[in-house]
């Protein structure tokens, strides 16, 4: 009893985000019609904060917590690691794992595979906008 | 010069802005953390959900939930890396919206296709599905019902749909989203070497000296085999990257020999190519004389629009793929025309590039592996175009050996292991028989133990011609599964969405979340997702991945497979086959589709059983415990008998028993062995001996070498809509977000679609960076932001739009023409406007 009343209460709190409230299912466009125009939307700064964004678990690539536009990676430099390689002398900096000093065939190499020399094809950096929908994902650090 | 790093310099400071986002101190690690049972995960592979490199992931799940994922140390495609999207696999199904009941448009306690979606049961979800499906079928027959089907199905998934629109309903409106995706490869494939899929894998990868990228942002869309790239190219002296691309993307920081070539004009560039091999007799005529044959085809085949499409009228040949035999002379002054001059002309690119090019592909001593995607695949010419590569490549012999590859590449994690091996097109059927062959519908119908004349000979309408025939009322019944089209199909005003709120249709769609697609539907059917199921996926290098379903599905939602079955339970067949059919079995008269196609001593063959691995854990198998028998073995196993028996041969595959306890193996597996270069003795079981190099595919062993000249795309720049819109992906997010988009982190990374455009463009239009514009063209426009230093640089006079992005649904803008052969849609080339929003 005291279940229900708990669960119709949150219902009642939460019916404009719940979508099973009959009328309320959204896609990610919100309420807005399929035949409508797109959504107003403005340019978003990148976070750029005083600190790393913590892990959602362990074996997650780090996320950037700064902007990169500034820094290129190409055939000739990696700016990168010019701050995150091992012998950086940035305090502050995440260094990168030792994980990214083996081949393919798991050999353990004097510098960065080369395998991982593009770094954004793992770890991004975040812009400063809120979750278009939560995600219920429960980390095991919570 | 990162030095002076605000984050370097305040980072003695950091404890005092901890409450900023996700952020937090490290945590004290008490003794009692290291407690066994609290600290223990299980780990097991499975393949990603997302692209089709197939990479294996390591899913870490405890208490019923997905709380880790990470790349797999043990698979040969990603040795340990996964890319952005591969980490964050662990929070794709963990949306707040997942759909939990079906729900159904109501009004006044009824279904109204302008009702209001309202949670109703299972049993109603399918009372009112059997009875508009039954109500289709009486009135206008199997033509009339529809299925849209996808590259993400599992293999069983994908197997059971076909089989009970094919067989069940005697309907070949069956067709997958591959359609938009793989279609002109599978044309290519067929026509060239009469078998589909590479003949080479992804060793050629750290086989080849040189690589060349051909409408292909490996960077970005095949992130993990481009880190394979990278590593070959900055680690084995003398290889060399070539990048071909209508505009600037991330591959060209690799490249060496970077070009930006005019919409179409690959074509021009690939006949010069070959031109070139011939008139320095760089060919290999040993290779030509025993393994090519030449051949032109039909030209002015028209652009797959709407046959009362002035373009179609106009065409000489509309649709026509004839092919008529030709000599290494012919082929030689058909291809005369397109000399450096005509090709650097055409196509803007400087002619020391093109000559670059061309001598490395004319180098005998190279080993070249060649890469492409949506940019030979979404093209008006695509069949012609993957084919003008191929000649290449046959010209001087560089090809199913390591290293040498021409390597079509594949978008969808199961695009070859389900919709194109099973046969979920339109015109096929499993392991490349098609439905118009009376000797491959034999087959299946033996294999499938159904009457002589159960599947119909002529093939369904086809992914693009859904939407027209809906809109038109020719199919009344539909049902999507696995994709989302309505955010997909071009031309969304004019064709899908009249389509799909056309009142005289009634539409189901089954998605894990309220999709754009959904939103168009009349009837939502809640989905499980991934590893809440067991499945099997097939990747771009014929390698077939099995996994175990590790966590069960949030309560009401059902398996694709689920539903499909018990949908077939629906039906009696004597509802659906006619009298003279039935008179051919009349001990089916009275039974169920289920029973006639799940039940038949094949798919139900394996009893229940406890689902363990080497460890001992043991996992659930909700499919299984709710029909009673191993579901995804029985139908595994008996699509695998088309490949080990059926009339065309090197489509074996292994067994499931095997598969669950290897990283997947590529097909023809014989004797367990699996094949890594097909055509090759020695590597391919299916080569006579002696042979050397064997087309098994063909009749007379040889691959075709086929002409095709440079013919223009239906729409160009003008001056009214004075730009090229060019459309795809981005490396954070999949197709069309439904599952990226949920994910903060991969949304944050990017969050709306932009406009990718060059600066002196932008300028032209009075606009700056990081301003709404519209991208309007004749059918459509959206607003977006302004990019003009982004990862994509386009030329002028061409803009990127991704269409990840439901709130701006860039398939409003672009063309629904077709490759006419492969009725595969050119979501690269439409002429647009920007202006200020």
């Amino acid at each position: 009893m005291k279940k229900t009343v708990w669960t119709m209460a949150l219902l009642l709190i939460g019916s404009s985000v719940v979508w099973a409230a009959s009328d309320g299912v959204q896609s990610l466009r919100g309420d807005a019609a399929l035949a409508a125009a797109s959504a107003p939307t403005s340019d978003k700064t990148w976070y750029d904060g005083d600190g790393k964004i913590v892990r959602q678990y362990a074996q997650q690539p780090p996320l950037i917590p700064h902007a990169i536009e500034d820094f290129s990676i190409d055939r000739d430099g990696n700016a990168c690691l010019s701050c995150h390689n091992w012998n950086s002398e940035m305090p502050g900096a995440t260094k990168v794992a030792v994980s990214h000093f083996l081949n393919r065939k798991n050999q353990a190499l004097a510098n960065i595979s080369p395998r991982r020399y593009f770094c954004t094809q793992c770890h991004v950096p975040q812009k400063n906008a809120p979750p278009l929908i939560a995600n219920i994902f429960k980390s095991l650090g919570d | 010069m990162a030095l002076t790093r605000r984050t370097f310099l305040k980072s003695s400071a950091a404890t005092a802005a901890a409450a900023s986002i996700n952020m937090s101190l490290p945590g004290v690690v008490q003794a009692m953390d290291f407690d066994a049972e609290a600290n223990r995960i299980r780990w097991d592979k499975a393949p990603c959900r997302f692209c089709g490199v197939g990479c294996s992931v390591m899913v870490g799940t405890k208490d019923n939930r997905i709380v880790a994922t990470q790349a797999d140390a043990k698979s040969e495609v990603n040795r340990g890396i996964n890319c952005i999207k591969g980490y964050f696999l662990s929070k794709i199904m963990y949306g707040k919206d997942r759909l939990t009941t079906p729900l159904l448009r109501m009004k006044g306690g009824k279904f109204h296709k302008d009702g209001e979606f309202t949670p109703v049961s299972w049993d109603v979800a399918f009372d009112i599905m059997a009875e508009k499906w039954k109500q289709t079928l009486k009135k206008k027959g199997p033509e009339a019902i529809g299925m849209f089907g996808s590259g993400q199905w599992t293999i069983m998934e994908g197997y059971a749909a076909s089989k009970l629109m094919k067989a069940g309903f005697r309907s070949n409106n069956i067709d997958p989203n591959a359609r938009h995706c793989m279609a002109s490869a599978v044309g290519a494939f067929m026509r060239a070497f009469g078998s589909d899929e590479p003949m080479g894998c992804y060793d050629d990868l750290e086989h080849a000296d040189a690589f060349v990228l051909w409408g292909s942002n490996m960077a970005e869309m095949h992130p993990i085999l481009w880190t394979r790239i990278t590593d070959t190219r900055l680690s084995k002296p003398d290889c060399e990257v070539h990048v071909l691309s209508t505009y600037e993307h991330r591959c060209f920081d690799l490249g060496d020999n970077n070009m930006v070539f005019t919409p179409q004009t690959d074509m021009v560039i690939l006949n010069y190519i070959a031109n070139y091999i011939i008139t320095h007799k760089a060919y290999d005529q040993k290779f030509l004389d025993k393994h090519v044959n030449f051949k032109t085809t039909a030209t002015d085949i028209g652009y797959g629009l709407r046959p009362e499409h002035a373009l179609e009228k106009k065409a000489k040949n509309p649709g026509k793929g004839k092919l008529s035999g030709s000599s290494l002379a012919e082929f030689a002054k058909l291809v005369k025309p397109y000399t450096l001059q005509y090709a650097a002309e055409l196509s803007g690119v400087p002619k020391a590039k093109l000559l670059r090019l061309a001598k490395l592909y004319a180098d005998p001593n190279k080993k070249i592996t060649s890469l492409w995607t949506m940019g030979f695949n979404q093209h008006t010419r695509g069949v012609w175009t993957n084919g003008l590569l191929y000649n290449i490549h046959l010209l001087m012999g560089k090809i199913s050996e390591p290293g040498n590859s021409p390597f079509s590449l594949t978008g969808q994690p199961s695009a070859c292991g389900t919709a194109r091996e099973v046969g979920t097109f339109s015109h096929r059927l499993p392991a490349d028989l098609l439905v118009k062959k009376k000797a491959h519908r034999d087959f299946a119908e033996k294999v499938w133990k159904l009457p002589p004349g159960t599947i119909p000979a002529k093939p369904g309408f086809h992914a693009v011609q859904h939407n027209r025939k809906l809109k038109d009322g020719v199919i009344n019944a539909y049902w999507s599964m696995c994709n989302n089209n309505v955010q997909a199909a071009a031309n969304m005003n004019e064709e899908t969405l009249p389509g799909w709120r056309n009142p005289d249709n009634f539409i189901v769609v089954s998605d894990p979340y309220p999709t754009v697609s959904a939103m168009a539907a009349d009837l939502i059917l809640p989905t499980a997702m991934w590893v809440e199921k067991e499945g099997a996926y097939g990747n771009a290098e014929r390698r077939t991945q099995v996994w175990r379903q590790q966590v069960k599905a949030p309560e009401g939602a059902k398996s694709d497979l689920w539903q499909l079955m018990e949908f077939a339970k629906r039906f009696k067949v004597n509802e659906v086959w006619p009298g003279e059919l039935i008179a051919k079995s009349p001990e089916y008269r009275n039974k169920t589709l289920y029973d006639v196609l799940y039940r038949n001593g094949h798919v139900d063959e394996f009893p229940a059983q406890k689902i363990t691995d080497e460890a001992g854990n043991v996992y659930a198998n909700d499919e299984m415990v709710h029909f009673g028998f191993y579901v995804q073995k029985g139908l595994f196993e008996e699509y695998r008998y088309f490949g080990t028996h059926g009339p065309k041969k090197g489509h074996n595959l292994a067994a499931y028993d095997q598969l669950h306890t290897k990283r997947g193996m590529r097909w023809p597996v014989v004797n367990g062995k699996e094949t890594k270069w097909r055509y090759r003795e020695g590597s391919d079981p299916f080569v006579p001996a002696g042979k050397g190099l064997y087309f098994y595919g063909k009749k007379d062993g040889k691959a075709n070498i086929i002409f095709a000249p440079y013919e223009q795309p239906p729409e160009m720049p003008d001056a009214t809509f004075d730009m090229w819109l060019c459309t795809g992906r981005v490396l954070e997010h999949w197709h069309s977000g439904s599952m990226t988009q949920r994910v903060p982190e991969l949304y944050k990374a990017v969050p709306d679609a932009q406009i990718f455009m060059h600066p002196e463009d932008a300028e032209k239009r009075g606009l700056k960076r990081g301003q709404l514009a519209k991208v309007q063209s004749r059918r459509g426009e959206i607003t977006a932001l302004v990019e003009t230093r982004g990862r994509n640089k386009p030329p002028v006079g061409l803009v990127f739009v991704p269409w990840f992005d439901a709130r701006r649904l860039i398939n409003k803008v672009t063309l629904d023409a077709t490759d006419p052969l492969s009725k595969q849609t050119d979501y690269k080339k439409c002429a647009i406007r920007i202006v200020k929003a």
